[in-house]
């Protein structure tokens, strides 16, 4: 029995779960630095949260992926009903209707839009793995269409955004022909000063605010341009831990959220930034090499499906709060405050460990 | 395959992303760090105190007086909710006015925001007691502006408030901030430079908790200069409370130098008080009818026509006319007021009955030409130039002017409105007393002013300037004057008073049938040798020789009463 045990477990990867748990850990001291002046029950959520998802990721290592991907549609459908009730019932915040009151909790559903939409282009993909057509290309569209509208109406444009490199990640690695590939986003460009049209008057104004932050100082500019002064101040060491000026005299605002690294990046400095830089790199890397070693066309498409959504956050968050991308919402996964981004990002971790035991 | 390329595109995007953070921290690094240090350090404004306000005997009329004002030490709150809500019970004001003034006024989190002000001291005590559970609450002491007179003094003295957009863009370069209070009328605007002082400054650096470690500079503040004003603070709330609230103007004044003793506009406003409420009241008491308000001027003008006359040499002082109750001129015919008629009067009776028939006679000698040359020579039609904004001009008409602006033909129908004062001519109350001082004053044009001392320095003198008019003509309409208040049947006899000598003319203004007529009571007192002139004026306010008569008696009583030396000659 503990033999069996042993050898089931011997593919676990350890190193994908090191790099984690180190991120997570980190992005405690970052939170609590962000918020002790203030406010330390968000260290504690966070952790309550954080043992939610063990939880979450202890179940899942046990179960073979592939009965996860089979139920791909399923939660493909729990999203838009999700997404439709916020549509709804959602409260709003900042100017945004992105919430869902559950009893004590709060839900972010777009959150979990990121993961089950992803599940169910797998599922799909995996169902359509011999005929690789432009049939299937549409088909595919079609499936994230409404829920990418849905979420963009929130407005919550960054996972909206999100969903695209996404998508087109999981074509490529499905095996979707390049001339096909090149036809979508070329399509993309021409349609895309239309979509100008489409966004709100904020975000308008963010991404104007990104090519000239100096055009509304104290306004939209004002989050982006004290995030890069916190950075840029940092230098190599750092002004060392709970001692950021910016940070602590409340110069940056969504501190604990969405621009968390512009904490890490004032105390910890270069040195500090860089050190997580590289756990998330090592961290994308076995997911990739997990997707490497895996035969079955299904663990390739959900490794790397994970290792999209995980990775594409990473960058653009912490681009973003260096004022190199325009500000869009997008959490720092395991690092940035919320329950909703933990739990997915726990639940992607572990469909990644499943993978690599269960291939 | 394709994953290795997925794979090295990843490793690209997080190299490229540690070159940006590599060229932010180290490259730019001492850049940013320079901008960073430069958000540690907190400027803190010191309110300078602002200059006091004294009449011309050193009583206070506008100062500071110490008040409590509740803050707010954002940084230090633990739980704004609830601190709010606890303050929002103590003090009795709503959660919401609080909210909103900490929202308003909040600037820095370690800078003490306010949240109210001019709480009592019973209150202060009660918020200080409970001052542990409300951590970051403190009570200071604010300065507030006080006017000792309210309602008495506010058309001169003016009073302070936020300064405005408008304000703030013409004011900056003379170093006026945001959020600062300003003179906004009167003495309080025309001063404010000098009243305000200059604001002193701490420029602290403070630690990454926001609390000082150590002030870098520091610069006291200038208490604001100390204005002295030419008014005497007690015959102003005396001649305030005259008026009663009735609607018109008084200006009390040195005839031989301009100094302004009272200047009163009634209704009046209270300058601590709500000004939107003023604002919206039908008898606009934001009005400064003493200097803004035009009328015209009615008999007081035929002061102005006696002299054209005189010294055009159309008449001499002993000239007569006969006044049979009325006169034809052309088709209209002009009823003096006392139908019966005056009889044979000379210049000296026709002032003191203010006859308009031996006017008619006067001013058709005289003509319009004469007549508007005397008026602006008096001063009439352009600004006396004193410190208070929004004088008026007022109007002189002239033969020209009705050619050129009213196509008209000047009919000597006009020229009889003009010499008793009627028609288009208008005239502020002010430019009234400046006529009065020059009859009283034998000659010569006074400025009129309100301010007398600034500081220790006084200010500038303001010379008088003589109009060259022959003494033996001002003489007579001087006996005229002392004739309308010492002859018996004279129309300001009222105001006659048994130690003090009193010249005087009334007007009595027609606004037309059916509405009360305006009333003036304009003049001079002692009669030799004047100390004070005196304009009262009452819109609708009947008879220049009743109520207008009835404000200006006992305010010049009390004037003689408290100056001693004036004595009957």
């Amino acid at each position: 029995m503990l033999e069996l045990k042993k050898r089931k477990y011997k593919d676990f990867d350890w190193v994908l779960l090191g790099a984690a748990a180190a991120i997570f850990i980190l992005g405690l001291l970052f939170l609590f630095s962000a918020m002790y002046s203030k406010n330390i029950d968000f260290v504690i959520r966070q952790i309550a949260w954080f043992l939610i998802g063990g939880l979450f990721f202890i179940a899942i290592i046990n179960i073979n992926y592939r009965k996860i991907i089979s139920l791909g549609y399923v939660f493909y459908f729990l999203v838009i009903i999700l997404l439709l009730f916020v549509f709804f019932f959602g409260s709003k915040r900042l100017g945004a209707q992105r919430w869902l009151e559950v009893g004590y909790f709060n839900l972010q559903p777009s959150e979990f839009a990121k993961l089950f939409i992803t599940l169910a282009l797998i599922q799909y993909l995996t169902e359509h793995k011999v005929e690789k057509g432009v049939v299937n290309i549409a088909a595919t569209f079609l499936f994230m269409l409404v829920p990418f509208v849905l979420i963009f109406a929130q407005p919550d444009l960054g996972t909206a955004l999100m969903l695209v490199p996404v998508f087109f990640t999981l074509l490529y690695i499905w095996g979707a022909r390049l001339k096909h590939l090149f036809f979508i986003i070329g399509g993309g460009l021409v349609m895309s000063p239309l979509g100008w049209f489409l966004l709100k008057d904020y975000q308008k104004e963010r991404l104007m605010v990104f090519m000239n932050p100096d055009i509304d100082p104290l306004g939209a500019g004002y989050t982006v341009i004290q995030s890069r002064i916190a950075i840029g101040s940092g230098g190599v060491f750092g002004k060392g831990w709970l001692s950021g000026t910016q940070n602590q005299l409340n110069f940056l605002t969504e501190r604990h959220t969405d621009f968390i690294f512009s904490v890490a990046g004032e105390e910890w400095g270069f040195i500090g930034g860089i050190i997580l830089l590289t756990l998330y790199y090592v961290l994308i890397r076995r997911a990739f090499e997990i997707a490497g070693k895996t035969d079955d066309p299904c663990g390739v498409l959900a490794a790397c499906g994970m290792a999209a959504i995980i990775g594409i956050q990473v960058i653009v968050n912490i681009s973003m709060t260096m004022g190199f991308m325009p500000v869009v919402g997008l959490p720092l996964p395991l690092v940035s405050y919320g329950g909703s981004s933990l739990l997915v990002t726990m639940i992607a971790l572990g469909i990644l460990e499943s993978i690599a035991i269960h291939r | 395959m394709r994953i290795k390329i997925l794979q090295i595109f990843f490793t690209i995007l997080f190299i490229l992303v540690g070159v940006w953070l590599y060229y932010l921290q180290i490259i730019e690094g001492s850049f940013y760090s320079g901008l960073s240090s430069r958000n540690s350090i907190r400027l803190l404004n010191i309110t300078a105190p602002r200059g006091n306000i004294y009449d011309r005997h050193g009583k206070i009329i506008a100062g500071n007086t110490l008040s409590f004002g509740v803050f707010m030490v954002p940084q230090e709150v633990d739980d704004i909710d609830a601190e709010m809500e606890e303050l929002s019970a103590i003090l009795g004001v709503s959660k919401t006015l609080l909210e909103r003034n900490y929202k308003r006024n909040r600037s820095a989190s370690f800078a003490p925001c306010e949240l109210i002000r001019g709480i009592s001291k019973k209150t202060a005590i009660s918020i200080e007691e409970s001052r542990f559970e409300m951590p970051g609450v403190l009570v200071k002491e604010v300065p507030f502006r006080n006017y000792y007179y309210k309602e008495a003094f506010s058309h001169a003295i003016g009073y302070i408030g936020e300064i405005d957009q408008l304000e703030l863009e013409l004011l900056k370069p003379y170093g006026y901030n945001m959020k600062d209070l300003i003179g906004k009328d009167g003495v309080e605007r025309f001063c404010d430079r000098i009243l305000r002082g200059k604001n002193g400054g701490m420029q602290i650096q403070v630690d990454n908790r926001g609390r000082q470690v150590k002030v870098m500079s520091y610069r006291k503040p200038k208490s604001g200069r100390d204005v002295y004003l030419t008014f005497d603070a007690g015959l102003q709330k005396k001649v305030y409370n005259l008026f009663n609230g009735r609607r018109g103007a008084a200006i009390f004044m040195d005839p031989w130098n301009g100094e302004i003793l009272s200047l009163v506009s009634s209704p009046s406003y209270d300058p601590s008080g709500s000004l939107s409420y003023a604002m919206r009241e039908k008898e606009l008491p934001l009005f400064n009818r003493a200097i803004m308000g035009v009328y015209p001027p009615g008999s007081i003008f035929k002061i102005i026509t006696s002299m054209a006359a005189l010294e055009s040499k159309k008449i001499r002082p002993d000239t007569e006319f006969t006044c049979a109750g009325k006169i034809k001129i052309g088709k209209d015919e002009l009823n003096c007021w006392n139908r019966d008629g005056h009889g044979d009067v000379d210049l000296e009776k026709a002032i003191a009955w203010s006859c308009n028939v031996y006017f008619c006679h006067a001013g058709l000698l005289t003509g319009p030409d004469k007549i508007a040359e005397y008026a602006n020579l008096f001063g009439l039609g352009k600004k006396t130039g004193i410190e208070l904004f929004g004088e008026s001009s007022g109007f002189v008409p002239s033969k020209e002017w009705k050619r050129v602006e009213k196509n008209q033909t000047w009919y000597p129908g006009d020229t009889v409105n003009f010499s008793i004062g009627q028609g288009d001519l208008m005239v502020t109350p002010l430019q009234i007393a400046r006529v009065v001082a020059v009859i009283a004053n034998s000659g010569g044009l006074v400025r009129p002013h309100i301010l007398k001392r600034i500081g220790d320095a006084d200010a500038a003198n303001f010379k008088i300037e003589p109009l060259k008019l022959v003494k033996e003509d001002i003489d007579a309409v001087r006996r005229g004057m002392r004739l309308v208040v010492e002859a018996p049947d004279g129309t300001g006899n009222r105001v006659f008073n048994e130690t003090v000598s009193v010249s005087a003319k009334t007007g009595t203004v027609q606004v037309g049938p059916g509405i009360m007529p305006h009333g003036w009571f304009v003049g001079f007192a002692p009669s030799e040798n004047p100390k004070i002139c005196f304009v009262v004026f009452l819109e609708n306010g009947g008879s220049g020789g009743e109520e207008p008569a009835d404000i200006a008696k006992p305010a010049l009583e009390y004037w003689f009463k408290n100056n001693r030396g004036v004595t009957r000659n």
